[in-house]
């Protein structure tokens, strides 16, 4: 193993250096016919279009909870719920909310929340919070040098923070998907 | 031997700087975004079949931990020493991966992906302003993608890789290494071993000590016509390019990808040759894509 390592350009090491290429192989085979490049070429282990074209049609008018006349012209354009929901990919995750204590935002146990890291928390941002490496959702609040936590019910005390707090925003609350 | 004054004069002003920006102990950190009470703690993250080690935090590689330690041998040693063991997760990675080379993209017009946690940025016309763009870029990756990245600026790909080498070694440096002037190569390579390039590999460090280079210094002072006589192209090329004269365009250099690697431990001692045998030739046979892309021949090693 040793010899064989060298003779393929590896670094220099214990022959039990084994590395291990971390591509599913058969998608990667189809990758490389698909794209025409070379094999172990590492562009293909990556989507280069992950997200799916799929839109829908958008109503013009809005729906006061009730049904949309039928003569209306419901095209504005097309609706990419992808573009509605993410507005920077890079740093867009989603975390599936547990708990009611923000169920006065609307936020109930199942939904979905959408988290954007680009953006900055200011007072009233919803935000996803690390507190001593434990993830909470609440909402921040800053006056002055004083930043609590609030939750949007009343059955939940706010969570006052200090320097000892190990607090951090991870990232904001950009948009919730209800899951009725 | 005394430097090539022919091409010396020339060697800052040729070519844009390049940036090597490589995501720090990239698979344990992708762990640690999801789980953040994994930071400051010891993790490493095992082979697919949690075979042996592949990642390791700075907690675990200052524990001692060795890349590809077999993970039922050590299993008792890690759970003493505290250290977090994760199974790998590919797609994650993989998605992790795509994010931060699309910051990085946001970053140059000329991005090169080199592997699933570095690539290559030309900075052609930032050259006013390297330091503040590098750290820029970095906290911007790290804000939108909670990814730890370090940023080597230098003329060449391999100066840059040099450069991002000291970027993580160097505590002070913030993560940004920067060497663009004779005096701070000359300095940087000072520090290092043969071995330490970028592409060369035991057997070529002791090639060229047979000849009486030695150090990365001695190798850029050498009379580059002989390197290529004695070696190959590629190895004048690594003369010149340790000189700051470009050698490498982006996209150009391909690593040796040729060779696909995949180990399996087994979960209990095969004892006969027979035995072993039936194994290997079970395991190609699920494999017939894998084969096929490399042309048939498999070498197996094997180590107890």
């Amino acid at each position: 193993m040793g010899e064989t390592a060298k003779r393929m350009g590896r670094p220099p090491g214990e022959p039990s250096k084994v590395v291990r290429l971390p591509l599913p192989v058969a998608a990667l085979a189809k990758r490389l016919a698909e794209r025409s490049l070379r094999a172990g070429d590492i562009n293909a282990f990556f989507d280069v279009e992950p997200r799916r074209a799929a839109t829908v049609p958008l109503m013009a008018t809005s729906a006061a909870c009730g049904f949309p006349s039928p003569a209306d012209d419901y095209l504005d354009r097309p609706l990419d719920f992808n573009d509605l929901l993410i507005e920077n990919p890079s740093a867009t995750f989603a975390v599936r909310i547990a708990g009611e204590s923000m169920k006065g935002a609307g936020l109930f146990p199942g939904d979905i929340a959408v988290v954007d890291r680009s953006r900055t928390a200011v007072d009233g941002s919803i935000v996803l919070a690390l507190i001593d490496g434990e993830f909470t959702i609440k909402r921040y609040r800053k006056k002055g040098a004083r930043i609590w936590l609030q939750a949007e019910n009343p059955a939940f005390a706010n969570i006052e923070l200090n320097e000892d707090s190990g607090f951090e925003v991870w990232g904001v609350i950009a948009k919730s998907i209800r899951m009725l | 031997m005394g430097r090539d004054r022919e091409v010396d004069p020339h060697a800052l002003s040729v070519g844009a700087p390049i940036a090597l920006v490589d995501c720090n102990n990239f698979y344990a950190s992708c762990e640690r975004v999801f789980q953040p009470r994994l930071r400051g703690k010891p993790v490493v993250v095992l082979s697919n079949n949690d075979g042996c080690v592949i990642a390791r935090s700075n907690e675990a590689k200052a524990l001692g931990v060795e890349m590809g330690a077999p993970w039922h041998l050590s299993k008792e040693n890690f759970r003493k020493a505290g250290i977090v063991v994760r199974s790998s997760n590919y797609t994650l990675y993989g998605d992790m991966s795509a994010r931060v080379m699309r910051v990085l993209a946001d970053f140059t017009p000329n991005l090169e992906i080199y592997s699933i946690d570095e690539a290559f940025l030309s900075l052609a016309g930032f050259d006013a302003r390297l330091d503040a763009h590098a750290r820029d870029l970095r906290r911007t990756v790290q804000q939108w993608t909670g990814i730890p990245v370090s940023v080597g600026i230098a003329p060449t790909k391999t100066l840059a890789k040099v450069a991002n080498r000291l970027a993580k070694k160097d505590a002070a440096a913030g993560g940004v290494c920067l060497l663009l002037s004779d005096q701070a190569q000359t300095e940087a390579l000072g520090r290092l071993e043969l071995t330490d390039l970028w592409g060369i590999a035991g057997r070529m460090a002791e090639r060229l000590r047979a000849i009486g280079i030695t150090t990365p210094l001695e190798l850029r002072e050498a009379d580059h016509r002989l390197v290529r006589e004695r070696f190959s192209v590629v190895m004048e090329r690594m003369v010149l390019e340790l000189r700051g004269i470009a050698c490498l365009g982006l996209e150009e250099v391909t690593p040796d990808r040729k060779s696909l690697v995949a180990s399996r431990s087994f979960g209990r001692p095969v004892e006969t040759r027979r035995e072993l045998e039936k194994a290997v030739s079970v395991y190609a046979g699920t494999r017939p894509a894998k084969t096929a892309l490399f042309g048939g021949s498999i070498p197996v090693p094997i180590r107890p």
